[in-house]
């Protein structure tokens, strides 16, 4: 089986992010964690059937954000090759990149495209199915387990009300990945910077349009609530709660 | 990218056991079982230290990783203590197991969890690393970080002490008490990462050496003379194998520092009424062999009772959080009902003690949730011993 | 100076040397050296027909030299000096280089293995022409010998040396003599009663006339050398007079402590004894001793009722430290070994809980005139159920002692026969291998096996009274990986019996300084030679005997005490030494009297001439070091076959190119 997976990177948010200004200050990049799944299941797959798995790293030709480690670390898990995409404006809304992937994916022949359900930034969940409409292929989001069965896939994914169904897949397909598997295999850093090392990471470009559609007005952090303790024996506390209550309209 | 055979997963454990320090001790292995009986989990692992030999010995170290015995480890090092042999089987046998499972890819979640983070963030819980030095916004008295200029002492609170909730309530007491000593101090602060200990044992010999080269890189801004830290796990690290990589301070372990200012220490004690008992973590007493200091600092303080448990100095039992134990909890929770931290505080609350003082930060976590896991809490309560020595100078 | 002819002799060593040294090419190189006028090769030199050549070759050509090329000297100089002196020449004009262990051993070069033997050929050449002729002398040996230990070990060579009309003096710092045997109860493989067959020849001892036992003492120094020793015994005052006691016990009865309060040294501590007392009652000397710690006379507290009551009026409370001087001219150290500290293991529990015993104290309670009449009891006095022997305690341990102790496992064995059979407890033997190998030792193992001993694999973790379950409660629970079954066991015993290894007894580094031994790591006395002189040492003159020399059990030490005994009588009947002329001498005229040589000497062989002011050699204490001679600042001391000229000349020959 030939089989892509769709790597992207987001903001790191353990690293605080600060707004100052309406600005995002600069911020550290991660991999996005619903594509370190796409890839895992990717390798899952290569193991299970052969075959083999490139994994396209996606970046903005104008952001600080770097590819090559998350780009290293899936060669080191068991992909065979590792492309780094830089796009002009790549944009927030998926549809521009969407369509520029599709024209790229295009000649490559790929039997399955993997892509995390969505990414943290956008938070559209859009990639997997508008790659679908762009490039006429079917697909299934939501994606826990994959198997093969002659020219089609099996998969299993995850339904509304804790309700679990089974989907048979036509090959050529796009499928958005919720978590591989298993669990995300380690890599130990030793092995990662010796990958990172010797690893040949191709580059490709892809131009896309201005878009101009949407526009960011400002970044801002919700106001904190005030909290108030109430402090007191239990009736007085009740009495300042209904007071409370009072004052703010809901009694 | 998996180990692709048998002879060469020998071959892997055997390079790293070569670069650990009589890791090749392991062929006067007598087959005798002292590291099995003295084991927490000798009972309930499938390959004891012992086996673990055979296995290497029989090339069937795949058995040995699917059982998973490598994990059911605390890094106590009572069979390296014990070993009539004197083979390192908690720097060497383990850990080299570990690396296996590592390069295999799988090991338990949860550690791999603490693992990446702490190759991310510097830490193992997924918190920022600026936040590292947030706790000195908690005290009410200046801390100078060495980045701004040199001092006699560096304070290393590590991750537990940094982030914490709990065990940071152990830095501020340390730091406090280094305040009212008048000492000249700094810390890192945020260019402090995880010192690294637990990487190691863990088998995560790779990243250990990345923080190694970090925190040194970081000692270098400014000269100070010596450590001091409140991490048992720290302390080892830093006095035994930073010096591996040119490191070569000395390094106290801060029960160490409080016995070496024990006379100005008792002109500020005020009397405390308390029946102690003490628990010998096992990096500062088995692996480092301090038992004395601990001890003459809490006899030092007047009103204090202190009463020792059964099993002292270099046979008290682990509290299972080193190397790695404290990221192993629900994978060990599988093999064992008891946890070793449960049964300890059970000897400790027979001493008829109310006070169980510890000097290992991991300590503070294991035994108040043993506390609650044993329906004790209340009737014993768990202090790190600065914290007994900041109540008495109070 | 005769004309100087050298002979140059080339051994091939079978293969051990012609394999890697070019024969043919050294003995044509040899033939060109100054003065030599005869080279050969064979192929094993020290067998009959090569000394034949070389005795050949003095007799029909004259030669007055002879230079060896084979192995090293400390395995042939003997054989080929005495060679050429059977063929007239005087002895020291031999010279032996090793091309062997020097040489062929060390390298498979061919090349340079050949040019190294050409070197120390020339070399040997060179010196062996300043070699000159000496003078072996002798000295007389005196016939009595100092036995240093009175147990099993030191009564055997007694015996054997007091037989063969030998004076013995033997010496023994405890008030009797007996050792560690006579605390036994019974011994292995046999299970012979140990007194039985000890206090016999203990009585024969105390009665032999040709035995003066000197108890309650030790050997305090050592001068002489090897048929002429000068011996100071310190003898502790016991209180008791020997020459009058007759060993009734009436002192020791109507003592004024009418309880006995103060710890037996004898019953391992378990048991308890009064001020004044007799270790045991088949005691050799069969006379009291009083010890001034607890004695309450010594701080006026008593009017000395044993002294009132004794009607031989043998207490005597002057008794003052003695010291006697003896001349002796060999000795024999069966100094023994005492039984590892269990303490120094706390994990074990010796010390910590009641009911963990060494195997010494379970020794005693099951001798009958020990402190449980032979009673094997817990400290509450119950019987014991269950009973735990822990194998190799501070044996084959790096932390402790590395080597294997050798009887414990035997004597385990045999302690889980006896109290087994005194309690019909349950008892588990708890090992790591089992040692089993001498005579009838395998056979008595699977005796005891069939007695349903239990015998477990795995080497003890910990014994702790900490019950994880009902049926621990109470109990010292023993937790040990059985390693033939791969699981942690836990057993409950009531009672645990460690079995405590050997180290050398507690002055044996007093004994090795004062008697210049040496010592193995473990501080064991080292002999001569492991298999060819084993009960000599490098002092000669001076012997060892049984445990001193390494763990031993009493069939071993026994063979090994009469061995030193029949050693010491061979130089006793030969009656004089030779002693090795290369022994350093100081130059009179030369000597300045700085003294230096003294300070420096290892062998207390110098003595300073106050008349003439200068140093003296004792050439029959000189050891020819050539420590002084390194020294002397000006020259005056020098040393037989190692002369400047001699070291020089073959110097010399090493770096010739």
């Amino acid at each position: 089986m030939k089989i892509c997976a769709i790597l992207r990177t987001v903001p790191d948010l353990v690293e605080e992010i600060e707004v100052i200004d309406d600005e995002i200050e600069p911020f550290a990049y991660i991999a996005n964690e619903r594509d370190e799944h796409a890839v895992e299941e990717a390798v899952i797959l290569k193991e299970r059937y052969g075959g083999s798995v490139d994994v396209i790293g996606i970046v903005d030709e104008d952001s600080e954000e770097e590819i090559e480690e998350p780009l290293a670390m899936a060669l080191a898990k068991g992909a065979d090759r590792a492309i780094k995409l830089t796009m002009s404006n790549k944009s927030y809304r998926r549809i521009e990149q969407a369509k520029a992937l599709a024209e790229y994916f295009k000649d490559k022949d790929y039997d399955l495209i993997l892509t995390g359900i969505q990414g943290i930034d956008a938070f559209t969940g859009m990639l997997g199915p508008m790659l679908s409409v762009y490039m006429e292929l079917p697909f299934t989001g939501y994606v826990t387990s994959v198997e093969a069965e002659d020219g089609t896939v099996k998969v299993q994914k995850e339904l509304g009300g804790g309700l679990l169904g089974e989907f048979r897949v036509k090959l050529p397909a796009i499928l958005g990945i919720v978590s591989a598997e298993k669990p995300l295999r380690f890599v130990p850093l030793a092995k990662l910077r010796q990958v990172m090392k010797k690893a040949e990471i191709e580059e490709d470009e892809l131009e896309i349009p201005e878009f101009e559609g949407v526009q960011v007005v400002k970044y801002y952090e919700p106001e904190k609530p005030e909290i108030v303790l109430l402090e007191g024996e239990p009736e007085e506390v009740a009495d300042k709660l209904i007071e409370a209550f009072k004052e703010i309209g809901v009694l | 990218m998996e180990l692709e055979s048998e002879s060469e997963m020998l071959e892997t454990y055997m390079e790293r056991l070569s670069e650990i320090q009589d890791g090749e001790k392991y062929k006067q292995c007598l087959q005798c079982g002292t590291c099995g009986g003295s084991c927490p989990y000798g009972i309930v692992t499938k390959f004891t230290p012992r086996k673990m030999i055979l296995a290497v010995r029989a090339n069937i170290i795949d058995e040995l990783l699917e059982s998973g015995a490598q994990w059911l480890c605390t890094s106590c090092y009572s069979c390296s203590f014990r070993c009539p042999s004197q083979i390192p089987l908690t720097d060497g046998i383990i850990p080299a197991a570990r690396e296996l499972s590592l390069l295999e890819g799988n090991p338990p979640e949860e550690l791999a969890r603490a693992l990446m983070n702490t190759a991310r963030y510097g830490n193992p819980f997924k918190e920022s690393p600026k936040k590292r030095d947030r706790w000195v916004k908690e005290v009410d008295f200046e801390i100078k970080t060495l980045a701004d200029g040199p001092a006699d002492v560096l304070f290393i609170p590590e991750c537990f002490g940094a982030y914490h909730r709990r065990c940071k309530e152990v830095t501020k007491a340390m730091a406090e008490i280094f305040n009212r000593l008048g000492t000249d101090f700094a810390i890192l602060g945020r260019d402090e990462k995880c010192i690294g200990d637990s990487n190691r044992l863990s088998g995560e010999f790779g990243l250990f050496e990345e923080l190694v080269e970090k925190n040194i890189k970081a000692m270098e801004k400014n000269p100070f003379s010596r450590i001091v830290t409140i991490d048992a796990h720290a302390f080892h690290s830093l006095r035994s194998e930073y010096p591996r990589f040119g490191f070569s301070k000395p390094v106290l372990h801060h029960s160490e520092f409080l016995a070496e200012n024990l006379e100005t220490l008792k002109e500020m004690f005020s009397e405390l009424e308390y029946i102690v008992t003490y628990h010998d973590s096992c990096y500062v007493g088995r692996r480092n062999g301090i038992y004395d200091a601990p001890r003459d600092v809490i006899r030092a303080i007047p009103g204090v009772e202190f009463v020792e448990m059964k099993r002292i100095k270099e046979n008290a039992l682990c509290c299972g959080g080193g190397g790695g134990g404290v990221w192993l909890d629900s994978f060990i929770k599988e093999f064992m009902k008891e946890r070793p931290a449960e049964e300890r505080v059970r000897e400790a609350a027979n001493t008829g003690a109310d006070i169980l003082v510890t000097s290992c930060i991991l300590d503070i976590p294991m035994f108040e949730d043993a506390l609650k896991m044993t329906g004790l809490e209340g009737q014993i309560v768990v202090k790190d011993i600065c914290e007994l020595v900041l109540e008495a100078i109070r | 100076m005769d004309v100087v002819k050298i002979g140059v002799y080339v051994c091939h060593c079978g293969r051990n040397i012609a394999e890697t040294v070019r024969i043919n090419d050294i003995v044509k190189f040899a033939r060109k050296l100054p003065n030599v006028v005869v080279a050969r090769d064979y192929r094993y030199l020290c067998a009959d027909p090569g000394q034949d050549m070389i005795k050949k070759d003095i007799e029909e050509l004259g030669i007055n030299r002879v230079v060896v090329a084979a192995c090293s000297p400390t395995l042939h100089e003997a054989t080929f000096r005495k060679a050429i002196r059977d063929a007239g020449l005087n002895p020291f004009m031999l010279y032996m280089t090793s091309i062997r262990e020097l040489d062929s051993w060390v390298t498979d070069d061919v090349k340079r293995a050949t040019e190294k033997a050409r070197d120390f050929v020339r070399a040997a050449v060179n010196r062996v022409t300043f070699h000159e002729e000496l003078e072996i002398k002798t000295a007389d040996i005196n016939p009595d010998v100092l036995i240093i230990g009175g147990g099993i070990a030191g009564i055997s060579s007694a015996l054997v040396l007091a037989e063969a009309n030998i004076r013995v003096y033997l010496v023994e710092k405890e008030p009797t003599i007996g050792g560690h045997m006579a605390k036994f109860d019974k011994t292995f493989p046999t299970l012979d009663c140990a007194a039985c067959i000890l206090t016999p020849k203990m009585s024969a001892v105390g009665s032999h006339p040709n035995i003066t036992l000197i108890t309650y003492s030790e050997v305090i120094g050592v001068d002489g050398y090897v048929g002429n020793f000068k011996v100071k015994v310190l003898k502790k005052p016991r209180y008791v007079r020997e020459d009058l006691c007759i060993g009734c016990p009436v002192c020791v009865e109507d003592c004024l402590f009418l309880d006995t309060l103060y710890p037996s040294e004898f019953d391992e501590e378990i048991g308890r004894r009064k001020p004044i007392y007799i270790p045991f009652p088949q005691a050799v000397p069969l006379v009291p001793v009083i010890d001034p710690d607890s004695c309450i006379y010594f701080k006026g507290k008593c009017p000395g009722f044993c002294k009132d009551v004794c009607e031989w009026d043998a207490i005597d409370f002057n008794q003052k430290e003695e010291i006697l001087e003896l001349e002796v001219g060999t000795i024999i150290t069966a100094t023994g070994y005492r039984t590892f500290d269990a303490k120094k293991i706390p994990r074990y529990g010796y010390g910590i809980y009641d009911n963990v015993y060494t195997s010494l104290q379970v020794e005693r309670m099951l001798n009958s005139t020990g402190p449980t009449g032979g009673e094997v009891l817990l400290a509450d006095g119950r019987k014991p159920e269950k009973i735990a022997i822990i194998h190799c305690v501070g044996s084959r341990d790096k932390n402790y002692n590395e080597y294997c102790s050798k009887v414990c496992c035997m004597y385990s064995i045999k302690l889980a026969h006896l109290v087994k059979e005194r309690t019909g407890a349950e008892v588990f033997n708890f090992y790591i291998d089992i040692r089993a190998a001498g005579k009838g030792y395998e056979e008595f193992y699977r005796r005891v096996m069939d007695d349903e001993v239990y015998f477990i694999r795995g080497k003890v973790a910990e014994v702790t009274d900490l019950a994880k379950n009902e049926d621990e409660e109470g109990k010292l629970i023993v937790v040990a990986e059985d390693t033939l079954l791969g699981r942690v066991r836990r057993i409950p015993v009531d009672m645990v019996i460690l079995s405590v290894g050997l180290e050398p007894a507690k002055d044996a580094e007093k004994v090795k300084n004062m008697l210049k031994l040496s010592t193995t790591e473990g501080g064991w006395f080292l002999e001569k030679h492991i298999k060819l002189a084993p009960v000599s040492t490098s002092t000669d003159g001076i012997f060892i005997a049984g445990a001193c020399h390494g763990p031993k059990d009493i069939p071993d030490t026994v063979a090994q005490a009469e061995a030193a005994a029949g050693e010491a009588l061979s130089l006793i009947k030969k009656g004089f030494i030779e002693l090795e002329p290369n022994v350093a001498f100081i130059t009179e005229e030369k000597c300045s009297g700085c003294k230096q040589c003294i300070e420096v000497c290892p062998f207390s062989a110098i003595f300073f001439d106050e008349e003439k002011g200068i140093s003296v050699v004792n050439a029959a204490l000189c050891r020819g070091c050539g420590t002084c001679v390194a020294t002397c600042p000006s020259g005056a001391a020098k040393q037989y076959l190692f002369r400047d000229e001699q070291i020089l000349a073959e110097v010399e020959g090493v770096l010739e190119e």
